[in-house]
């Protein structure tokens, strides 16, 4: 059993390198490998397969990694905070804020708001903002049954506004806001990268701090108060640490789903193990895994049809998990 | 020694008076009591999960209320009722879990811990079940494994909520003989219960939840007709 733990971190390593390779190598324009390479050795600004490959194809590529890596680990986050395999990383409405203040933004008719950086920062305030109501109602709920539910009536009461905003919007609007919400991966510019990494960064910092109170939660609360754990710092952490990693790649990409369901069932069904020191490393790396395989389809498909990324996740994404669930659980 | 004196327990209104009790190391006591009396929530003040309503309750003569809760989990270790194990988790992560209060924030698990948790295995007789997963085992091959984990957590007090519950008559008896074992090697242990008959058959010291709401300790087991008299 912990044999193939300790394949999988030789094997498993090595195809997401296979991968992260094939979908820089991917798209409209043919690149080779020499090309990847002397890219980042002479760089050539003159050079156009140069600058698709550093300002198009490696940022989408990272992005893809670390969006994939953020939201599995969030959703692992929340199913073990909530006790419950269906929990994701939007359960406690994040999603649902940062489209809530994304069609504010759009509404206003300001032309700032609708292009992308404007986007972004609205999408960013919005999951910022309701992560923090969130976790003010984690300081006083003592329920964690409570909380799961004030989260999901925040984000059911935050869409109906949402929606009556789009009703009000012009065409236009209504185009961009659906736009933001099918998700992509294309958008961060290499730049903007290094902001969803420092977060990566510091939320996996953040949760290894965290996994001894983590691991005992998995017997419910009482047992892990009983073990010595301090429950509320514990729920906070944990809290904190979904909003910054989903809210940041929310606020990117826009809410890309079910990523953030599946992967951390997928985790504990492959390595069948609690112990979420090998569950982070699991969903960091077949988050990554499962991201790229589903965008290098849609950039396989794009010569014939622009499919958004949320579209495939699902598509290919819930008949796979079904499989592995119906071949391991019998 | 774990030390009750003028005690009013209870969650907001008082459901137990408490002139006197004690367990010290190398003692078992049962807790009877009928349902809704409060063994439940004697327990739970017992271990901190829920505040005394007045007095205070001291471990080795240090009110508990002062103590951190780490500390608390390294004096006494609490097995509730009706775990059903967990998916993904198996006996021995689940046994490891028991050296939770000795481990670093990182959660750090040390060749000590392991060895600590295999000897744990060994006391509570569930080698074989090792690598078996939680969800999947029975009610009895369960309780065995969290008296495991506790007895992994090293401390010198185990306190149980109906240990043998769901349990059919040989599990019960692996059960209270493994207490009875376990007390000999030094433990303090407080079982709630309504097994009058194993209780009396063993002649465990009992302390009863009266129906006046008054706690009653007796050095040996009284006659079952007296503690029905008494409690229900």
């Amino acid at each position: 059993m912990s044999s193939a733990y300790k394949r999988s971190l030789i094997l498993l390593p090595i195809t997401l390198g296979v991968l992260a390779f094939t979908h820089v190598l991917s798209g409209k324009f043919d690149i080779t490998f020499s090309q990847l390479i002397s890219s980042f050795t002479s760089f050539d600004p003159d050079d156009l397969n140069h600058v698709i490959i550093q300002e198009f194809r490696v940022p989408r590529t990272l992005t893809t990694i670390l969006a994939g890596a953020s939201l599995s680990l969030a959703g692992m986050l929340m199913q073990t905070l909530f006790q419950n395999p269906l929990a994701g990383p939007y359960i406690l409405g994040i999603n649902s804020g940062a489209a809530f203040t994304v069609a504010l933004g759009t509404l206003t008719g300001l032309s700032f708001f609708q292009s992308d950086a404007g986007i972004l920062g609205s999408a960013l305030i919005g999951a910022f903002v309701f992560g923090l109501i969130i976790l003010m109602f984690s300081f006083f709920l003592r329920n964690i049954v409570s909380l799961l539910l004030i989260g999901i009536m925040i984000g059911s009461f935050t869409s109906a506004i949402t929606s009556i905003l789009l009703s009000i919007s012009t065409p236009e609007n209504m185009k961009i806001f659906t736009l933001w919400g099918l998700g992509s991966l294309q958008k961060v510019e290499s730049g903007q990268i290094v902001f969803i990494f420092i977060s990566f960064v510091i939320g996996v910092l953040h949760l290894l701090t965290q996994l001894k109170g983590i691991n005992a939660l998995v017997l419910g609360e009482n047992a892990a108060s009983n073990l010595g754990i301090n429950l509320r710092s514990l729920r906070i952490s944990m809290i904190s640490i979904t909003a910054l990693l989903a809210g940041m790649v929310t606020a990117f990409c826009g809410p890309i789903s079910f990523v953030g369901l599946a992967i951390p069932n997928l985790s504990r069904i492959i390595f069948k193990t609690a112990n979420h020191r090998k569950l982070t490393y699991a969903n960091i790396i077949l988050g990554a895994h499962f991201l790229l395989i589903a965008d290098l389809i849609t950039i396989w498909f794009e010569p014939i049809i622009l499919i958004p990324i949320n579209a495939i996740t699902a598509l290919i994404g819930a008949p796979f998990i079904m499989l592995i669930i119906i071949k391991k659980l019998k | 020694m774990i030390e009750l004196k003028n005690i009013a327990i209870g969650y907001t209104s008082k459901l137990i008076e408490v002139n006197e009790m004690t367990l010290r190391p190398g003692e078992i006591k049962a807790l009877i009591g009928a349902n809704g009396k409060g063994k439940t929530t004697l327990l739970r003040t017992l271990t901190n999960q829920i505040p005394a309503l007045k007095g205070t309750i001291s471990i080795d003569d240090v009110p508990i209320a002062l103590m951190e809760r780490n500390n608390i989990s390294r004096r006494i270790a609490f097995i509730g009722p009706g775990f059903k194990g967990v998916e993904g988790l198996c006996v021995f992560e689940y046994i490891l879990l028991g050296r939770t209060p000795y481990l670093n924030q990182f959660g750090t698990i040390s060749e000590d811990d392991k060895t600590i948790c295999l000897e744990a295995l060994r006391v509570a007789g569930i080698e074989a079940l090792k690598d078996r997963i939680t969800s999947q085992l029975s009610d009895g091959q369960l309780q065995l494994a969290s008296i495991a984990r506790a007895i992994a957590q090293n401390t010198p007090y185990i306190i149980m909520d109906e240990p043998t519950t769901f349990l059919d008559y040989r599990n019960r008896e692996i059960i209270f003989n493994l207490l009875i074992k376990l007390s000999e090697d030094g433990k303090g242990i407080l079982f709630s219960t309504h097994e009058l008959e194993f209780v009396s058959k063993r002649d465990i010291p009992v302390i009863a939840i009266t129906n006046e709401d008054q706690l009653i300790q007796f050095d040996q087991c009284p006659g079952i007709d007296e503690l029905v008299n008494l409690c229900f």
